[in-house]
């Protein structure tokens, strides 16, 4: 299960890292690269059923990551929820036949065919890959752990985006949201906007307009 | 009355054909930024296959035949090479340059004393995930250009199209 605050970053200032979040405090931060490649129908299938099949190359992973998204739903702290799978892959898959079969291997068709009703032979491409530049920020307290994250997103089509996340590792540290949302309204003010979509969505949005009107 | 409506039916008209106008500029615009994805990997390409050759050449003169193909679709490709977006004539180079850098691999894949290379190895496997990145940026291309043709092709916007000389803009096949 992924919980998480999503908002975008709408100001030339630097990015500013907080030495304590909700009264949980900064324990470690990393910087690497991010290509993220999104699979589904022509027709876009898995998008309109609100889930997402990505793989993700990580600059500081030996391994790409396959990850599938069902559909979310906003909580009332403002997060939004949504179930979550990843599974380290030893290559990133390079045509249709190539990812069915590693769908299949990982048992991750069982999950994303049936909400996008998706035949047996049904031909899934790349519809799009974004580059981002990513910080991310770990906060501890106790046993409960939040991720927050800098994005600093190019899109194949438009400007650049930037984006802050921060996610509860773990179910329990969900409760924590509504604070962090509080904090980081009072910290970055008008400068966060809550992300009405994901990025997935975006790029699609990008890409493919016509499909959205 | 008759010329209030010939004024509102006018105007009418000339939203329709600026936003047909303004649809078919997107799609064009989308098009051209994801040929500039395959477009970079196509460039890291070029730059990788004459070092590979260069190591069939100096092990094996009698592959003379894959290296002049190598060679050939190379100049063609720097031939057809145009700012902006892809021409026919450039994806078709780009095409037989694939083919012929893939033939090349199979060449030095049959030397066993050749791939033991740590250096050949290496360039190989860059070659191979380069080929991965331009499939992948192939497929997202190929995607926009067919809604660049839906729109181009098919009324009102052909009629647009036509009045505007919105060029087709090649597929980019394997």
């Amino acid at each position: 299960m992924e919980i998480e605050l999503q908002y975008l970053y709408r100001s030339n200032d630097a990015m500013m890292v907080p030495a304590e979040l909700a009264g949980f405090a900064l324990a470690e931060s990393l910087s690497f690269e991010i290509v993220d490649a999104f699979w589904d129908t022509q027709d876009l299938r898995l998008r309109k059923t609100g889930c997402s099949l990505r793989i993700r190359r990580q600059s500081n992973l030996p391994h790409p990551v396959l990850t599938w998204k069902g559909p979310s739903e906003w909580r009332e702290d403002g997060a939004r929820q949504r179930e979550e799978v990843e599974v380290p892959i030893d290559h990133v898959p390079v045509d249709a036949a190539e990812i069915l079969a590693t769908l299949r291997r990982y048992h991750l068709w069982e999950l994303l065919a049936p909400p996008a009703k998706l035949e047996d032979d049904v031909v899934l491409e790349c519809i799009g890959e974004l580059k981002n530049r990513r910080t991310s920020h770990l906060y501890v307290q106790g046993l409960h752990r939040l991720e927050l994250a800098w994005d600093r997103i190019t899109y194949p089509v438009g400007e650049p985006e930037a984006r802050l996340e921060v996610e509860a590792k773990r179910q329990r540290a969900a409760r924590f949201l509504a604070d962090v949302a509080r904090d980081l309204t009072s910290l970055y003010g008008k400068k966060l906007v809550p992300a009405p979509h994901g990025k997935a969505k975006e790029l699609c949005r990008r890409l493919y307009p016509e499909l959205f009107t | 009355m008759a010329a209030t409506l010939g004024a509102v039916a006018a105007l009418l008209v000339v939203a329709a054909i600026a936003l047909g106008y303004n649809r078919l500029v997107g799609a064009r615009n989308r098009a051209r930024y994801t040929w500039a994805d395959c477009d970079a990997l196509l460039v890291r390409r070029a730059q990788a296959v004459p070092r590979l050759a260069a190591i069939v050449q100096g092990a094996f003169d009698h592959e003379r035949e894959t290296l002049t193909a190598v060679a050939e679709a190379r100049g063609q490709v720097e031939r057809t090479a145009t700012p902006g977006g892809p021409t026919t004539d450039r994806v078709a180079a780009e095409e037989a340059l694939g083919a012929a850098t893939a033939r090349l691999v199979v060449v030095i894949e049959g030397y066993p004393q050749l791939r033991a290379q740590a250096a050949t190895d290496e360039l190989i496997t860059a070659l191979r995930e380069i080929e991965g990145d331009l499939r992948r940026a192939r497929m997202v291309y190929n995607r926009t250009v067919q809604t660049y043709a839906d729109r181009r092709d098919t009324f009102p916007g052909s009629l647009i199209a036509g009045a505007f000389r919105f060029a087709p803009m090649p597929y980019f096949a394997e």
